[in-house]
C-alpha cells in the first residue's frame, strides 16, 4: 500500500539538471595540457630522474 | 628558430607542454623522425596522466644531428650509449630510445602522425607503447608506475589492442605470465 497520495507536481527530478553539452575533449593533448597547466601551478616536487643503467636489457 | 605553439586559443600552454613543442618543432625542422613514447603517449591511447617525462622514440642514425640541435635548445648531455641518451635542461629533461633494433624500427616508421595543441605529433600504437613500458619495468622493477601505466593500458584500449602484437613483446621479456595475470585482472 503506498501512504502518499499522488501528486499533481510533475517529478522534480524530470526538470532538474543543467541543459548543458557535454564538452568532447577532440585533442586529448589539450586535456593533458590543462592538466598539467593546474599540476604545475602547485609547484610540486617532481622525483629525480634517473639515467638509463648501464647494461640494460634493450630488446624493443 | 622553428619553437612550436607558445598558446592555443589565447590561453598559454603549460611549462611542459611549450617544452614538447619546442623540442618536436626542432627535430622536425632538422627532419629527424620522432615519436612520443612514456608518459605523454599514453594521452593518445586514452589515458591523461600528469607528468614530467619527456620521452621520445628517434632514429639512432640522427643521434648526432639530434645532440647537436638538443644542445642548441640549452639541454646538456647527461648520458649517451648506442641505446639511450637523456639530457637536461634546469629541471626539465627529455630521454631519448634510438630506434635501431628491428621492433623499435617497425614501431617508428608505423608510429600515427596527428595535429595537436602541441604541434604536430608522431605517437607509437598503443601495444608498442606496453611494450617499451614493459621494457622500462623489466630494467628497473621499483618503476611501478610502468606497470600501473600497462594496466590503464590494457584496460582503456582492450577491446581494439592487437593481442598477438602485445603477446610478442612479453615473450621477448619472458613475461608472458604477467600478460596473463594483468589480462584476468581486467576480465
Amino acid at each position: 500500500m503506498n501512504s502518499f497520495g499522488k501528486s499533481a507536481e510533475p517529478p522534480f527530478a524530470a526538470e532538474g539538471g543543467l541543459d548543458a553539452p557535454v564538452r568532447r575533449a577532440e585533442d586529448p593533448y589539450r586535456v593533458l595540457d590543462d592538466l598539467m597547466a593546474t599540476v604545475e601551478a602547485l609547484c610540486p616536487a617532481w622525483p629525480q630522474r634517473g639515467q638509463f643503467p648501464e647494461g640494460a636489457k634493450i630488446l624493443m | 628558430m622553428a619553437q612550436g605553439p607558445l598558446e592555443v586559443n589565447g590561453v598559454p600552454l603549460s611549462r611542459l607542454g611549450k617544452q614538447i613543442a619546442e623540442a618536436a618543432a626542432a627535430l622536425n625542422a632538422i627532419g629527424a623522425r620522432f615519436a612520443l613514447i612514456g608518459g605523454l603517449a599514453l594521452a593518445s591511447h586514452k589515458v591523461v596522466r600528469a607528468t614530467q617525462d619527456v620521452d621520445l622514440l628517434v632514429e639512432a642514425e640522427k643521434a648526432g644531428e639530434i645532440d647537436a640541435e638538443l644542445e642548441r635548445l640549452g639541454y646538456r648531455c647527461l648520458h649517451r650509449s648506442a641505446d639511450a641518451a637523456n639530457y637536461g635542461r634546469g629541471d626539465e629533461r627529455i630521454d631519448l630510445l634510438y630506434a635501431s633494433r628491428p621492433v623499435a624500427r617497425r614501431l617508428l616508421a608505423a608510429a600515427a602522425a596527428s595535429k595537436t595543441a602541441l604541434g604536430e605529433l608522431r605517437v607509437v600504437g598503443a601495444e608498442g607503447l606496453i611494450g617499451f613500458k614493459l621494457q622500462g619495468l623489466v630494467n628497473d622493477p621499483r618503476r611501478t608506475q610502468d606497470l600501473e601505466d600497462i594496466r590503464a593500458l590494457l584496460r582503456a584500449n582492450r577491446g581494439t589492442l592487437d593481442m598477438g602484437e602485445l603477446r610478442e613483446y612479453f615473450r621477448l621479456f619472458d613475461r608472458e605470465s604477467l600478460l596473463d595475470e594483468l589480462l584476468r585482472e581486467i576480465r
